[in-house]
């Protein structure tokens, strides 16, 4: 049973993320056998689906760059000397590859992650490696924003581009990087934690029938594509 | 409880001992202040009692920590935290999970408390720090004050029989440091020995606690409360800041933050804004500086009126000093931070001096103390000789003499025509910063006091 969550949290962010990792694995997998391009968006399809099922949102501006990006990438495959439908089956495969592990990273968080793989008896030290890890990205990623802004404020940024980026993000931020390494690892002793003692948890993640029914609609989804691209070939 | 005998201590190639001769001992139901400027060596003691010294930071030590009569030099810091709890003064960087309740749990499951107890403590801990309302907040949405309540609680919540609190009060509202003040005595009575490091000494000896005052140091008498800089009345002039309608909410299932929110800033005005925790104040600054866009309204900074494009001519005539001086440093010497702004050698270096920085020209910016860090970024922002200046808690880890130099200066800024805005919990800014006193409150402004 999970335990009283944010409003915000749907029933994405309460599967258990062994199902989550077992279908975002398992569509990496069959994205690179297909070379249909109907078989790839159907399952590209239901990523979507589960994003916006699970109020994952892009902005305009994102959206306008991505496409962007893909239709480049379209382009440079297709003056390759690829056929178009080849173009738009490497574009579509690289989409499923890089959208199935965000989505399903964004609806699971690194704590109930390491609940989930302490009932496999993984080392401690091993479980606070992932979750430092998993953790790590997005503070840097706020540390940044905040070092651009201050870099902004102080004018840092009008300068050349070298300047603008090792005066500017590239150094501030290491220096953060280290002090927030160093910071969390006196806070992680001092709150208790030893990479060889014991630990409980607040609770485990067991599957329930959301987990069933989302394995069985990533199955069907599956399966589809699979006939799709056999019966289209 | 805690005992500290005869202890010194001296970092590696440093001809000064940071810590001299400390002794002084905290029974149950006993609290103490440990105060003093800042640089006396307050966080080298933290240091010290939770056995980062010498197991994780090397150096000279010699004397004795008792901890529960166990010397926190002889076992591992995890083992020592079994008996003392800290809370560190950045709070920023605490947390290992992103929710409120994971993180108050991640200490609980580390000292291996059953499952079936772990809820009902959190939602204890979550109570005394009169924080039961973030419990199913993801801990990225909270204000540093908010965060702070919810560290507070992550270390309540492990129930130790001795607490060190280092600069506990430092980003909360009035409000709430009352009710942490109040909690630290209820603690002390139900039998927990509590130590708390802060330089505010006048708010912390209102619980009736005895005090260790410690300068470069070594344990000395305190000196007489001194007067803090009084800031002089001015005539306001034209309008440098004008919020006019502002609305602006996070994301669309949250209520909004502002509600049509106005304001004005005057030259020759000094304006303190204060509020409780997580009421906007600095995203109020990022705003007035275009680096957010608010959903409705309208917002003129120093004539302009800001928008994407006009972002870099606001910069020209405003500047914002951010909460984090770390983020703000960017140049390899506290001279060339200064200098960067365009103004002369001599005037750089009598701004370093107006901040209490002379001598320090040539070290790294990053090798200075929080306060030095903080009075660095301000004597940037006023080397950029702007019409508007906005501060974002400037008194924090500030004691009464930096803080004075900094009152002093900023004086000098109106005087000469500048407009100060400034957030603050600090109440001795706001007695000698506000012309004018503003509440943030339920995305609106109230008026406080206003003296013209």
């Amino acid at each position: 049973m999970f335990p009283q969550q944010d409003r915000r949290w749907t029933w994405i962010h309460r599967l258990h993320p062994f199902t989550k990792m077992a279908v975002g694995i398992g569509f990496s997998f069959l994205a690179l056998f297909m070379n249909n391009p109907w078989s790839l968006s159907l399952i590209q399809a239901f990523l979507i689906a589960v994003g916006w099922m699970a109020g994952l949102r892009i902005s305009v501006n994102h959206l306008i760059a991505a496409s962007a990006f893909l239709i480049g990438f379209i382009l440079l495959t297709f003056s390759a000397g690829s056929t178009a439908t080849h173009a738009v089956v490497y574009t579509l495969r690289l989409v499923v590859l890089i959208s199935a592990t965000p989505i399903f990273a964004q609806t699971t968080s690194p704590q109930d992650l390491t609940r989930s793989l302490s009932s496999l008896s993984l080392p401690q030290g091993v479980l606070m490696a992932l979750v430092l890890v998993w953790r790590f990205f997005p503070m840097m990623r706020k540390d940044m924003l905040v070092i651009r802004q201050a870099a902004h404020l102080r004018g840092i940024d009008q300068g050349p581009w070298m300047q603008r980026i090792f005066r500017g993000t590239l150094i501030p931020l290491i220096f953060c990087a280290m002090d927030y390494t160093e910071r969390l690892s006196l806070a992680l002793e001092l709150r208790g934690f030893s990479p060889d003692a014991l630990r409980t948890s607040r609770w485990i993640p067991k599957a329930q029938w959301t987990d069933l029914l989302f394995s069985l609609s990533a199955i069907i989804c599956s399966v589809v594509s699979v006939l799709l691209q056999w019966r289209l070939r | 409880m805690i005992r500290a005998d005869r202890l010194s201590f001296r970092y590696p190639n440093q001809s000064i001992e940071a810590l001299s001769d400390i002794h002084f001992s905290v029974r149950q139901g006993e609290i103490l202040l440990i105060s003093g400027p800042t640089g006396c060596g307050k966080s080298t003691l933290a240091m010290a009692l939770c056995g980062a010294i010498p197991h994780l930071i090397a150096g000279e030590l010699s004397g004795s920590v008792m901890i529960n009569e166990i010397s926190s030099f002889d076992r591992p810091v995890h083992e020592t935290a079994r008996d003392l709890g800290m809370l560190l003064q950045d709070v920023t960087d605490q947390a290992f999970t992103d929710r409120v309740s994971d993180e108050i749990a991640f200490g609980l499951e580390n000292f291996c408390i059953p499952q079936d107890q772990i809820e009902r403590r959190i939602s204890d801990a979550l109570e005394l720090v009169s924080a039961c309302h973030l419990q199913l907040r993801s801990l990225s949405t909270l204000s540093s004050g908010e965060r702070q309540r919810i560290m507070l609680a992550a270390l309540l919540a492990l129930d130790q029989p001795a607490l060190v609190l280092d600069e506990p009060l430092a980003y909360l509202d009035t409000h709430s440091r009352h009710r942490l003040l109040d909690l630290l005595c209820r603690l002390a009575k139900r039998g927990k020995a509590i130590l708390v490091f802060e330089h505010r000494r006048d708010i912390v000896l209102c619980t009736g606690c005895s005090e260790l005052y410690l300068d470069h140091g070594r344990p000395t008498d305190p000196p007489a409360p001194r007067p803090i800089f009084q800031i002089h009345p001015s005539s306001a002039g034209a309008p440098r800041l004008i919020l006019e309608d502002v609305t602006f909410r996070w994301d669309a299932d949250t209520p909004p933050l502002f509600s049509k929110l106005s304001l004005l800033v005057r030259a020759g005005e000094s304006t303190v804004l204060k509020g409780e925790n997580g009421s906007g104040k600095t995203t109020l600054l990022l705003m007035a500086m275009g680096l957010i866009r608010p959903d409705k309204g309208r917002i003129l900074t120093c004539g302009i009126e800001v928008n994407p494009r006009s972002r870099a001519e606001v910069l020209k005539k405003a500047a914002l000093v951010l909460q984090h001086p770390d983020h703000q440093l960017f140049l390899p010497t506290v001279l060339e931070e200064v200098c960067m702004q365009g103004i002369g050698a001599d005037s750089c270096a009598a701004e370093l001096e107006n901040m209490g920085l002379k001598g320090l020209q040539q070290r790294h910016p990053r090798s200075l103390s929080m306060g030095q860090k903080r009075r660095l970024t301000i004597a940037s922002a006023l080397a950029k000789r702007p019409e508007l200046i906005l501060l974002d808690e400037p008194s924090v880890g500030q004691d009464d003499h930096s803080l004075s130099l900094i009152l002093k200066r900023l004086d000098q800024f109106v005087q000469d025509g500048g407009a100060l805005l400034v957030t603050t919990h600090d109440e001795r800014v706001s007695r000698a910063l506000g012309h004018q006193i503003l509440q943030l409150s339920h995305g609106n402004i109230l008026i406080e006091r206003q003296s013209m």
